[in-house]
């Protein structure tokens, strides 16, 4: 199914470009949290859709069931497209159509044959001639994994069916295991999230809510004590569900999914070498790139932990590497240390997001204005007409222009102006950064670029003399709070929010507002909430 | 401009098979002629004629892809974008004045994006749905499915040329508008042509393995997996039991194709397998020298699919939103990696220097297309006759002029079964009341012999959509501007009659 998907814009790409150069149909400022007649006072669970899980969420899966003895197939059908929220994870992205199910049924075909060949390191019971009763000690520990609860009589039953057909047919046991496996990976207990009807809000059950926090924080399946805590109804209480929660975001394998909600959220996909000129940026080897990347992964983890709101965009200390560090101008480092970078405040200056918010050969003011009204602030812009390029190529420019003189030609058509006279400035703020995110005394033609400005938000006025002082204006911003409360609802639920959320929105603005913008504390206001340990059907 | 064109396409696609295996070597004729199924081949690439705008500039219409402005037999010389076709340009009809005027109807989220509503308008003919699915079944899943013959026959199968899992593959949807049969494989065309061939392998294989004979029990797992699906919607919501029985259908689909074994295929069935993919083309990220490698195999794994009777529907798309070919320019290619889509948008005066630049690509498509009918017409078919007399295939593009997201002016080229054609073929036509997508595509249906008058909506833009449409009342210049030509108003009807074929 097609379905929500929109024109995925590659980051840098020259539609990105054209997205953002041409004229957007400007609706105004942000729109209000919806404001429903809803007692607050009465928990109430969020509507939250099925889905199949998406690639990474199955290759994790694959990962953990096996404890990483067995290989993840890449057959696994991957989302298609970028949904209405930007997360990877809406419902619509994961479809099936004409072709799911059989690359469901030929991932699942290579984990069978993997399994069979690795049953010796899995399942000490296990040779040609083994017995049924090692195929259920297989059940017993890898099953309950991948349904993430103990299964049912009637699900284990189905699961032997298949092993005793094919043992009945005349195969051996490792055959058996190996169409066994095959079954249990294309169930829905296993590449699906589903939960039980709930017409009306109901509280999850414990298996149900363990799935939902791994699926959440981890982008995977419970481990093992996360089951073992489900099982003995711990979840069920505010202390033991807070145990999970402190464990969970402790743990390694939430550094994925922390990285995840603020790429996503930032549109910053991982940089490549290729992305860039190579001519102008030689530096720009994969190895740099890859300091790029888990600087940007390494500073969302912490961020998400142990930061602030104000810290994440006000910020100018980042994670850096030797390499890393002498792109940033910083003092050397031998490995990955906090180092302090001037002129970078927060995420918007990291070299992640500036190169994925530029073209190939230069940064973009446009890109990273959109970056700053639309992400972070979530001030509503619409689409750029049909027409944007013509206009666009129309437009009286000096020779060699610089981005402010860009950004006037397009301010001088009325229709162009309505959007860019907001748009523009911020991104103007960070026209000293070039394509990968250095920055540069002058541009290439000698200029010393212009960064003040002035931020258009609900009709008021800020004047900024360069991305410091920007993102601190950012940072001070009502609407700061507002959005990042929507963006982390949206990454939880896998939706954009409704009338009927307008008590979470509230409440995760509140908690971001009273525990001094604390990251973690809004995550883990929104986990605890009713909100997430209840659910209700879509 | 002289254009390098890939050394295995070239040899391929002017030679005659002169460097790769020879398919018909392959393939003896048989000795009674059998009914042969008709097949559908579609190719679609980005970006319509890639340059020009079609408006005149100094007595010169900017445009160079119409081999002529008037209906008539083609010339040795057709065009300069479709110049590679004059040595099969007696087995091609070229069309003009075709618009996608379903386009016009687009609302909702982004229905201002130049690309993104001609994708999802192009191959159904229709209007998105409120919820933003395709409005229907594309073009080539609807004649598969008239074709296949049999519910073991996938409708149709969408092969990717080149990096995958981009905006044009949103175009395609199976029944309903739902997601198309893919195989794009994030760029591997090794994993692709596995695909492509997964059901036929398993008759190559001579000793049997694990994968082997779970393959032969396919039937065996998929029954119990149908099974689980089934005992678990009962205890869904109503929106999460839809999700899970739109996942039966398409279990039901796959047990019916895969699940009794390995196919009966055709004894001059020949299956691919990924290693005859170069190893340059064994990734996942987009680059030229992979597109140069992998491009002529695939041209080849879409012939022998057909052959292997594995579809009767198969399209070969272009999807890429970065295809710079780098192998088309051995002095060093004139873009950068990702600038190709505003090289585009800079090519609308076919005479400046970005339209040179963005020449050899629509040159090399063509070229893609030649290959692609020779390679059809090399082959016999079980009916004696040759493969492209039973195969239909049809090129068309997302948009018209792309630098400047024209949705009118289509650029349409029709080639093999020549028995559809009464007028017969080495033709250039132009509509002369001008034609619709949906005109084109209800051809189509019945060159398959099909009566379809209509295809995708039908009525006029303003009955259809009652919302964004224009009166043009500022003059025809902002219309065209926009988008919306002269032509195309409100009480545009949505089919304007047969194409004179």
């Amino acid at each position: 199914m097609v379905g929500q998907v929109t024109y995925r814009v590659r980051p840098g790409s020259a539609l990105g470009a054209l997205a953002a150069a041409a004229m957007f149909a400007c609706t105004g400022e942000i729109k209000p949290a919806p404001n429903g007649p809803l007692d607050c006072s009465v928990p109430r669970g969020a509507a939250v859709s099925g889905r199949r899980i998406t690639g990474p969420e199955y290759r994790s899966a694959v990962r953990a069931v096996f404890e990483g003895k067995v290989a993840p197939s890449d057959t696994y059908p991957e989302s298609r497209g970028v949904g209405a929220t930007g997360f990877s994870t809406e419902p619509l992205l994961t479809d099936v159509g004409a072709s799911t199910v059989d690359d469901l049924m030929l991932a699942a075909e290579d984990l069978g044959v993997a399994v069979a060949n690795a049953l010796p390191q899995l399942l000490p019971c296990a040779n040609a001639t083994a017995a049924e009763s090692c195929a259920q000690t297989f059940l017993d520990k890898y099953g309950r994994r991948a349904y993430r609860r103990q299964l049912t009589g009637e699900e284990r039953t189905a699961l032997l069916s298949t092993y005793r057909a094919v043992r009945t047919a005349g195969g051996d046991f490792i055959d058996a295991m190996a169409a066994l496996t095959t079954h249990l990976a294309q169930t829905p207990q296993f590449i699906y999230r589903l939960e039980g009807a709930a017409p009306r809000s109901r509280a999850l059950t414990d298996d149900e809510l363990a799935s939902r926090l791994a699926m959440v924080l981890w982008g995977s399946i419970p481990d093992d004590a996360l089951l073992d805590a489900a099982a003995q109804g711990e979840l069920k209480t505010a202390a033991g569900l807070s145990a999970q929660l402190d464990r969970m975001l402790a743990a390694p394998a939430a550094d994925p999914t922390l990285a995840r909600f603020l790429r996503e959220w930032l549109q910053t996909e991982r940089l490549n070498a290729s992305d860039k000129d190579r001519a102008l940026y030689p530096q720009l080897d994969a190895a740099l790139a890859s300091s790029i990347n888990e600087s940007f992964d390494r500073l969302a983890a912490s961020q998400v932990r142990d930061g602030t709101l104000a810290g994440l965009l006000t910020s100018t200390r980042l994670p850096a590497d030797a390499k890393l560090a002498a792109l940033l101008g910083a003092a050397p480092v031998t490995s990955w240390t906090q180092v302090e970078a001037p002129g970078r405040p927060g995420v918007a200056g990291h070299p992640a997001v500036l190169a994925a918010q530029a073209h190939a050969q230069k940064g973009s003011f446009i890109l990273r204005g959109r970056l700053v009204m639309s992400a972070l602030l979530c001030q509503s812009m619409g689409a750029p007409p049909a027409n944007a390029m013509t206009v666009f190529a129309g437009l009286p420019l000096p020779a060699d222009p610089t981005g402010r003189e860009v950004s006037e030609s397009i301010n001088q058509n009325s229709a162009c102006a309505s959007c860019h006279r907001r748009l523009n400035p911020p991104g103007l703020a960070f026209e000293r950064y070039d394509a990968i995110g250095q920055l540069q005394p002058t541009d290439r033609s000698g200029r010393t670029l212009d960064v003040a400005g002035q931020l258009l938000v609900h009709g008021q006025s800020y004047d900024f003399d360069g991305p410091s002082t920007l993102m601190n204006v950012v940072a001070g911003q009502d609407d700061a709070r507002v959005c990042f409360a929507r963006q982390l609802f949206r990454f939880t639920f896998s939706r954009l929010e409704g009338e009927g959320d307008s008590c979470t929105l509230t409440a995760l603005e509140q908690a971001v507002a009273q525990n001094d913008g604390s990251l973690r504390a809004a995550l883990t206001t929104l986990l605890t909430s009713g909100s997430f340990t209840q659910r209700v059907d879509p | 401009m002289s254009v390098r064109i890939g050394r295995r396409l070239f040899l391929e696609g002017t030679g005659g098979l002169l460097a790769m295996p020879l398919l018909e070597s392959l393939w003896s004729r048989p000795a009674h002629a059998a009914v042969a199924p008709r097949r559908f081949l579609l190719m679609t690439h980005r970006h319509g004629r890639l340059v020009g705008t079609g408006r005149m500039k100094n007595g010169v219409r900017q445009d160079i892809w119409a081999p002529s402005n008037t209906s008539g037999p083609l010339t040795e010389t057709m065009s300069p974008f479709l110049a590679p076709l004059a040595p099969i340009r007696q087995e091609v009809v070229t069309i003009d004045a075709v618009d996608n005027l379903v386009r016009h109807l687009a609302t909702g989220v982004k229905a201002n994006d130049g690309h993104l509503f001609p994708t999802f308008t192009y191959l159904t003919a229709r209007n998105r749905t409120a919820d933003g699915k395709l409005g229907g079944p594309s073009i080539d899943y609807v004649v598969g499915e008239r074709l296949r013959g049999s519910a073991a026959r996938p409708a149709s199968i969408v092969l990717c040329g080149n990096t995958g899992n981009s905006v044009l593959i949103q175009g395609f949807g199976g029944a309903n508008g739902t997601a198309p049969n893919v195989l794009d494989s994030g760029g591997n065309a090794a994993m692709a042509i596995s695909k492509l061939f997964a059901g036929v392998q398993p008759t190559m294989m001579t000793t049997p393995t694990v994968r082997s004979r779970l393959q032969e029990r396919r039937g065996l797992v998929l029954d119990g997996v149908e099974k689980d699906y089934q005992a678990i919607r009962s205890q869904l919501g109503t929106a999460d039991r839809a999700r899970i029985d739109q996942h039966l259908t398409f279990l039901a689909d796959t047990k019916a194709r895969l699940g009794s074994g390995p196919p009966a295929i055709p004894g001059d069935c020949r299956p691919m397998n990924g290693t005859e993919i170069p190893a340059v083309a064994r990734q996942y990220s987009y680059s030229s020298a992979h597109d140069d490698a992998a491009i002529p195999v695939l041209i080849d794994a879409v012939v022998r699919a057909l052959v292997c009777d594995i579809t009767r529907s198969m399209v070969l798309t272009f999807p890429s939103d970065v295809p710079t070919f780098d192998f088309l320019y051995p002095g060093g290619s004139p873009f950068l990696s990702d600038v190709w889509h505003t090289q585009i948008h800079m090519s609308g005066d076919s005479t400046v220097r970005q339209a040179n630049n963005v020449k050899p690509t629509g040159i090399w498509y063509a070229q893609v297309f030649t290959s692609l009918v020779q390679k059809l017409a090399a082959v016999t078919d079980v009916d004696g006759n040759r493969l492209l007399d039973n195969t239909l295939v049809l090129w068309v593009s997302d948009l018209g002029y792309g630098p400047n997201h024209y949705c009118h002016d289509i650029p349409v080229v029709m080639a093999g079964l020549k028995s559809a054609f009464p007028k017969g073929q080495g033709r250039h036509v132009v509509a002369p009341n001008r034609a619709s997508l949906g005109d084109l595509y209800a051809q189509v249906l019945r060159m398959f012999g099909g009566t379809d008058t209509t295809f995708g909506a039908t009525g006029t833009l303003a009955s259809v959509a009652g919302v964004r449409t224009q009166t043009c009342d500022n003059g025809i210049a902002w219309c065209a501007d926009h988008g919306y030509p002269g032509f195309i108003t409100p009480d545009t009807p949505l089919h304007l009659g047969p194409l004179d074929l």
